[in-house]
């Protein structure tokens, strides 16, 4: 295990977290290590399953029982999260890094109007002389986001699905953070608004040079946003790399599945081909490869040994015995 | 050649409260026809009536007005009057269902054996059932000791193989499936898209297939049918929709969904897809707008090359 890379906004260390149950623990994140540097746009992808909502939540320690992180580290802007005490995990949160949810609602109290969830969240952290002042940066707040002044005074249920993921990005900005976590926050969308969505994400990245680490089911569209991808499955990081680079030539066998199975809107008409088989069952993983008995490139050897990851190219690796690059060495 | 199904004029409008006299007119004037053997896909978003129009089609709705016929033949001909109310029996086996959500569609207490022996036994009785089963399970990809599972016990895609072999047990001339891949995993969906190819080319089942996504709708389907706010407002043969649309609304869901630059301007922004009262219902958002289109509502007419739009500004041929 490799120490925290100095100047990382967020570094994560062979972290795993498990789920508690009667019958045994199910392991959702196994040894999983990566870097978000200031200001990019990190995505993991993953389905149903692979753990990256977990993941989301292990960084900024919002996992509740029965999801217990076992192993690993957390650092965030230079701090031991996974140290951290109530205190520090009260400042940590929203003024170092945020989170956006997939369900707007689930962030969003229903008896609150938006001025009165955005100024509860300013005067929770710090002062405001006064009233007037708060509202003041609450429109702020609103604009950056394109919503109008009008929204203030409005509840939730009033409000689109769209404006009320303006609403919680504009509450994850309020206090500055170096880092926003934004977990599926379009999924729900419909595609003219996500893409509206996501044009803004990117403008207030660049002007406010905030970090994004950017959790997708959908990794075609994570190339078109991030600046370096991660695809998880079942609970390991199979592949991360420079966007650019993983969409032409995708090392590790389920990236280049995923991206075969989604129908391509441009380009020659081609068949589909789906990924054989399904996702393990966490709850009896497999010895070697996980991803092995979907595997059209799958030898022995995988059925047997885990992967480390190796390196591919340059700030590129994946967990494949079969994927090219340098010779196998243990590197996070 | 008279069309396996056609859709002529149909709305459907729900009563807002009681009394009031208020409305809300979710499928306006929507016509089309799907030929025999043909896929068509219907797109739009959320709220846009798709899912309204495909309950209209399997009869578990009736339209305010307009007709719907099968082979022709007004689909309300064959029913059986006050004493048998709904679709006939001969409707049902012929027009059939699979719907968005695998967790509501299947009794999880009933064993999958049991989901494909009812519309067997109903509407096929005589014929080997075990063995019809098997092959049922076998066509959609899924062993045959599935049989005896619980559907509580299968996952998601499992369950929507179940749904499709439960629509195909009665060979049925049309399917109607409304967002069948939406719920299932990325790495999953494919292989339902191709499930619904196979059995359209090897029983030259028809599909209606209902979604928002684009590029699901391009591999799966010949024809495209653009909704927005309960009207149609394109269709046209896929590719060339896709590659050339026509109407601002369709265009402007092209560009959305199209992978590259992402902070390249949309031509128009997201907004309500509610009706409005009098106009174009695309016309508050649309940036081409003129009085003309706020003042009269276009009809859907024929453009170049089999295709049609529902704009003002499209010239007809």
């Amino acid at each position: 295990m490799t120490a925290p890379r100095v100047g990382s906004v967020l570094s994560v260390r062979d972290l795993e977290v498990r789920y508690r149950g009667p019958d045994g623990d199910v392991c959702a994140v196994d040894g999983v290590s990566f870097d978000v540097r200031p200001g990019e746009v990190l995505g993991l992808a993953g389905e149903s399953g692979s753990g990256k909502s977990t993941l989301a939540h292990a960084a900024l320690r919002l996992l509740r029982p029965p999801a217990v992180i076992t192993r690993g580290e957390v650092w965030i802007d230079g701090e031991d999260v996974l140290a951290l005490g109530p205190g520090g995990l009260a400042r940590l949160r929203w003024r170092t890094a945020s989170i956006v949810l997939q369900n707007a609602l689930d962030a969003l109290n229903p008896v609150l109007t938006v001025h009165e969830q955005l100024a509860d969240t300013l005067r929770a952290h710090a002062p405001f002389p006064n009233a007037r002042a708060a509202r003041l940066r609450a429109e702020e707040l609103l604009a950056l986001v394109g919503l109008g002044e009008d929204t203030l005074d409005r509840w939730p249920h009033q409000l689109s699905g769209g404006q009320r993921q303006r609403v919680n990005i504009a509450l994850a900005l309020a206090l500055r953070p170096k880092l926003v976590v934004m977990d599926e926050p379009t999924t729900a969308l419909d595609v003219v608004v996500q893409r509206e969505l996501l044009q803004r994400v990117l403008q207030l990245r660049d002007a406010l040079g905030f970090a994004v680490l950017f959790i997708t089911h959908d990794l075609p569209l994570l190339f078109d946003l991030a600046d370096r991808v991660g695809v998880l499955y079942a609970g390991r990081l199979a592949e991360l790399g420079p966007a650019a680079a993983m969409r032409e030539n995708p090392a590790h066998p389920y990236t280049r599945g995923l991206l075969r199975a989604m129908p391509p809107l441009t380009g020659p008409r081609r068949p589909l081909a789906g990924i054989p088989g399904a996702p393990p069952d966490p709850a009896h993983p497999l010895p070697g490869c996980r991803f092995a008995p979907r595997c059209a490139v799958a030898a022995a050897r995988c059925r047997t040994e885990v992967p480390f990851a190796h390196a591919v190219g340059p700030g590129w690796r994946a967990a494949c015995h079969a994927a090219p690059g340098l010779p196998a060495t243990r590197s996070p | 050649m008279t069309p396996l199904l056609e859709a002529r004029a149909l709305s459907r409008t729900f009563p807002l409260g009681f009394g009031a006299g208020r409305s809300f007119r979710a499928l306006h004037d929507v016509s089309f026809t799907v030929a025999r053997g043909e896929s068509v896909a219907l797109v739009g978003e959320s709220g846009c009536g798709k899912s309204t129009l495909a309950r209209l089609l399997v009869r578990l709705d009736a339209p305010s007005a307009g007709t719907l016929l099968l082979d022709g033949r007004d689909v309300r001909a064959g029913d059986g009057g006050f004493f048998a109310p709904g679709p006939s029996k001969a409707f049902r086996r012929r027009v059939q269902m699979v719907f968005q959500d695998p967790f509501g569609s299947l009794n999880p207490a009933h064993t999958i054996g049991h989901h494909l022996e009812r519309p067997l036994r109903l509407h096929h009785p005589g014929v080997d059932t075990e063995a019809r089963v098997r092959d049922l399970l076998d066509a959609v990809g899924l062993p045959g000791h599935l049989a005896g599972t619980r559907a509580a016990n299968l996952s998601g895609g499992q369950r929507q193989r179940v749904a499709i072999a439960r629509a195909l047990a009665v060979e049925p001339d049309l399917l109607v499936a409304d967002e069948p891949t939406s719920m299932l995993d990325v790495s999953l969906r494919a292989g339902v898209l191709e499930l619904l190819a196979r059995e359209r080319a090897e029983r030259g089942l028809a599909l209606l297939f209902i979604t928002h996504d684009l590029g699901a709708a391009r591999a799966a389907a010949d024809r495209l049918i653009v909704l927005y706010a309960g009207t149609v407002v394109e269709s046209g043969p896929t590719e060339d929709v896709l590659a050339r649309p026509l109407h601002p609304y369709t265009r402007l869901l092209v560009a959305a969904a199209r992978p590259g630059d992402l902070r390249a301007p949309l031509p128009a922004r997201s907004g309500t897809t509610s009706p409005v009262d009098a106009g174009c219902p695309f016309a508050p958002r649309c940036p081409l707008a003129d009085d003309r289109c706020r003042a009269s509502l276009p009809l859907l007419h024929a453009a170049s090359g089999a295709r049609a739009a529902r704009c003002h500004l499209v010239e007809p041929m």
